[in-house]
Order: structure tokens, then sequence, then C-alpha cells
């Protein structure tokens, strides 16, 4: 599991996560809300040990991460397969690894045939993200750290992708902490839904506290109080 | 249309080059018409001269760019791992890069003597610069959120600077190497204007002396046209081997 204690980390003079409190379980999809600025991303971050944080404890138990951005980071340069190799480690990348990459880009919804030849840029949005989710489920992680990856999707692509996500994260059983600032794909996604404010967690809400039309309505309205917002003007 | 426009330019200079020869404008003395140029340029030819000359000038330059551009990449390499050490060497680097090759000829014949040595000399510091400042430029180019995917996926030093930092300052090395062959080039044959028994250089300030304009106008021409023949090929190959993975360098 990935338990934050008091986490503080300051960019500056500016204070991001102010005494973080937040434990995340070992299976299904959490979720981080917030408006931009909250400090979900830094949360992120600091889970996937990409930053440190400047005070208070952060436990993460054994096993590796994989982190999909939502600018997807392929590099332009090497081709959708290489781009997948290196999520292996360099003595992996022998004869089994177009294997594994195949199998990977295959639970992705891809057809390896066609697109590991293809460079990024020849890749749709919606092809290139899940091949970013492939390359961070490559090593099957514990943990899949995703940070707003379907933000810059259409409507269409985006719930493909979050249908297929949450058939993954239970396949596979890894858990995912998923930063959003969409409460609607929050709502789909999620186990738990983490809403976070001022670099804090705000309030946090288990899948029985928003299952039903009427629980969720009033979780909608106690998120949006909770971000110090009227009812309804959610954006 | 394309080759036509190329074409207009030089068409109307020879058309005047001719005009003024043929109507006696221009001493021949001074400026021979482009027909006995043409002659001249055949003659060498045959006489394998103008290969003999260019193929000197070639090894030179081949020795002195390749050369400039191993050390342009790994000083810019080196300085981008250690940048206490770029702070050290910025200044000394900036006025060497300002101190034009030609004026330290003096020296260079002084220290070297008048051969090779100087020669070589004379072209690495007219070429290491522009490669190696376009290298450093480079090894900066690549984007910080990369760096984080890296950290993200564990790679090794190794792995990181294969495929992330070198990869990323490709176009910039292309572009490096390309103005560094230009300059190479030039300075080589400015320091055949000095210091040589052979090359296109050499036979250019030779005829000089020997008050044959034409062969003059041959050797500026083979060292036009092969300049710009070499740059072709190169970026036409740049262009094949590397163009699917870095279509930016295909431009231009």
């Amino acid at each position: 599991m990935i338990a934050f204690a008091n986490v503080t980390k300051r960019f500056g003079e500016k204070t991001v996560l102010a005494g973080m409190t937040l434990d995340m379980a070992d299976r299904g999809i959490t979720c981080l809300l917030g408006a931009s600025g909250c400090g979900k991303s830094t949360a992120l971050r600091i889970a996937a040990g990409l930053a440190s944080p400047d005070a208070g404890d952060v436990c993460l138990s054994s096993g590796s991460c994989g982190v999909v951005f939502q600018d997807t980071r392929l590099l332009p340069w090497l081709t959708t397969e290489e781009n997948l190799f290196l999520a292996l480690p360099a003595r992996q990348r022998g004869a089994q690894a177009p294997a594994r990459v195949a199998r990977a880009l295959r639970d992705v919804a891809l057809i390896p045939e066609e697109v590991i030849r293809l460079f990024p840029r020849e890749l749709s949005g919606g092809m290139a993200q899940r091949a970013g989710i492939a390359r961070a489920l490559l090593r099957r992680p514990r943990f899949l750290m995703m940070d707003e990856p379907f933000a810059s999707l259409d409507a269409m692509t985006r719930s493909d992708l979050q249908t297929m996500l949450k058939t993954l994260v239970e396949e596979q059983g890894t858990a995912c902490l998923f930063v959003t600032h969409d409460m609607e794909e929050a709502f789909a996604l999620a186990e738990r839904v983490v809403v976070m404010r001022g670099g804090c967690v705000a309030a946090a809400f288990e899948r029985d506290d928003f299952s039903g039309w009427e629980n969720r309505e009033r979780v909608r309205d106690a998120i949006l109080t909770c971000l110090g917002r009227k009812k309804g003007v959610w954006s | 249309m394309k080759p036509l426009r190329a074409l207009a330019l030089p068409l109307i200079v020879l058309f005047f080059w001719q005009m003024a020869t043929a109507w006696g404008m221009v001493s021949p003395y001074l400026l021979p018409s482009p027909g006995s140029v043409l002659r001249t340029a055949g003659e060498m030819l045959d006489s394998g001269i103008l290969a003999r000359h260019t193929a000197a000038s070639l090894k030179r330059v081949a020795q002195g760019f390749s050369l400039s551009v191993l050390f342009g990449c790994a000083l810019a390499w080196l300085l981008a791992a250690l940048p206490r050490l770029e702070k050290a060497l910025d200044p000394a680097l900036s006025f060497l890069r300002m101190t034009p090759p030609l004026a330290t000829i003096p020296l260079l014949i002084l220290w070297l003597g008048i051969g090779e040595a100087t020669q070589l000399a004379i072209i690495i510091l007219a070429a290491f610069f522009p490669v190696f400042l376009n290298a450093r430029a480079g090894f900066e180019r690549l984007d910080p959120s990369f760096r984080e995917l890296a950290v993200g996926l564990n790679l090794s030093r190794f792995d990181y600077a294969r495929y992330f930092v070198w990869p990323a300052a490709f176009p910039s090395l292309v572009t490096g190497v390309r103005l560094s062959f230009g300059y190479s080039w030039r300075a080589l044959i400015a320091a055949e204007l000095i210091a040589a028994g052979s090359g296109l250089g050499f036979m250019i300030s030779d005829a000089e002396q020997m008050q044959r304009v034409d062969v003059v106008i041959v050797g500026i021409f083979a060292i036009g046209l092969l300049g710009w023949a070499l740059d072709v090929l190169f970026r036409k190959l740049v262009a094949r081997l590397a163009g699917r993975r870095f279509p930016e360098v295909t431009e231009g």
C-alpha cells in the first residue's frame, strides 16, 4: 500500500502539499480529485518516486510502479515498439521482449502488427495513450500512477479508455492512483474518491457512498461544497 | 519550375560575362571568356591536375573536419556532464571563439612549421566551434518532462544518454556538422593559400603567380561546386538514414 503521513512539499515560496495524509488500498482505482493547482499531481509524483517530499513520511510497500502521463511521453524518435522496450530492464530486452511488448499492446486493445513500427506522431491521441498505458503496465507493476491521462482526449475515446482501464486494473490486480479534475470521470472509475484542496485531503468517499442516483447527487453537492463552490458550477 | 528558378541567376551572370568578354569590354587577361575557362577546365580534368589537387584538399578536410566533430562533440558532452567545468571554461572558450583562425596563422607557422600540421590546425580552429556550440545547445534540448520519464522507467545512465539525450541533440548535431563542414572547407582553402604544395587553394595561389586567371576561376568553381555537392550529399544521407525518426532534419 501507499501511505502519506503529513507530507509537505514546497516549490520556492509556494506550498503545494500542506501536511497531506492518505492511505491507498492495494487494489482498485483511487481517484485524486481537485481543481488545478490543488497539489494532486505533486502528490502523484511523490507517490511514484518522481519527487521527494520536504517533510512527512511516505510509505511505499515494495513493488514497482508504472506512470502514465497526460502527454503520453512517448519518445518521438522511437517507434511504439522501441518505446515499450525501454520500459523493460536492459537484460530483459532480448528475444522474449517483442512477444512481451505485443502482449502488453493487445492488453490495451491495440493490434501489435499495426502499431509497433509506427512513430508516436503517426498514432491517434487515443492510440498513443493506450501505448503509454501498455508501457506503464509492461513490468506488471503493483501500482499504476496516472496523471490526468485522458484529459486531452475526445469524449468517446475517453469513455472507451475508462472502460478498458477498469477491466485492466481488475484483471491484472494492480492498484491505480488516478489524478483527475473531472468529477464524473472519478465517479465512473473509482473505488474511492479522494478530494483535495489546498494541498490537503478535504474529503474521501467510497464507492458505496456514491453509487445510485440519489447518493451520487448528494456526494456531488458535498464535493462542490468542500471545494468551496456553489452547487452546479463545477468546471 | 524549381530548377529553372535556381538556374536563372547563374544564367544571367553567364550572359553578362559572355557579353563583356565577347565585346572586348574587359581585357581577356583580367577576365577570360566562359569558353576559355571551360576549355582550361577540360584540359585540367584530362591531365589529372584538377583531380590531384581536389584529392589533396579532400583528404585534408576529411582529417580536420572529422577531428573537429570528434573534439566538438566530446567537449560538449563533457561540459554537459560537468556544469562546474563548463563555468570554468566558458570565458576561455568565448575568447577563442571570437579569435579568427586566420589571426593565429603566424603563430601556427612558427610553432608547427609550414606543412600539414599547420593546415590541420587552421581547419580545426575554424570548424570546431560550429559543431561544439551546436552540440552543447543540443545536449540541453531534452525536454525536462522526459527526464522525469527516465526516472520513472528506472533507466541506467547509459540508456538515458543513448535513448534520450543523444537523440534529442541529434537535429542540433546535424546542423553543427553541416556548418562545421562548410567552415572547414573554407578554412582549408585559406590554409592552402599559405602553406601547402598541393590542394585547390595551392592551385589557386600558384595560378595567381603565373597570372592564369582562367585557372583561378576553375579553382573557385571547383571549390564551390564540390562543397555544395558534399553538403547536398550529406543532407540526403541524413534524410535517408534518419528522416523517419527525425522528420525535422529533412527540412531545409
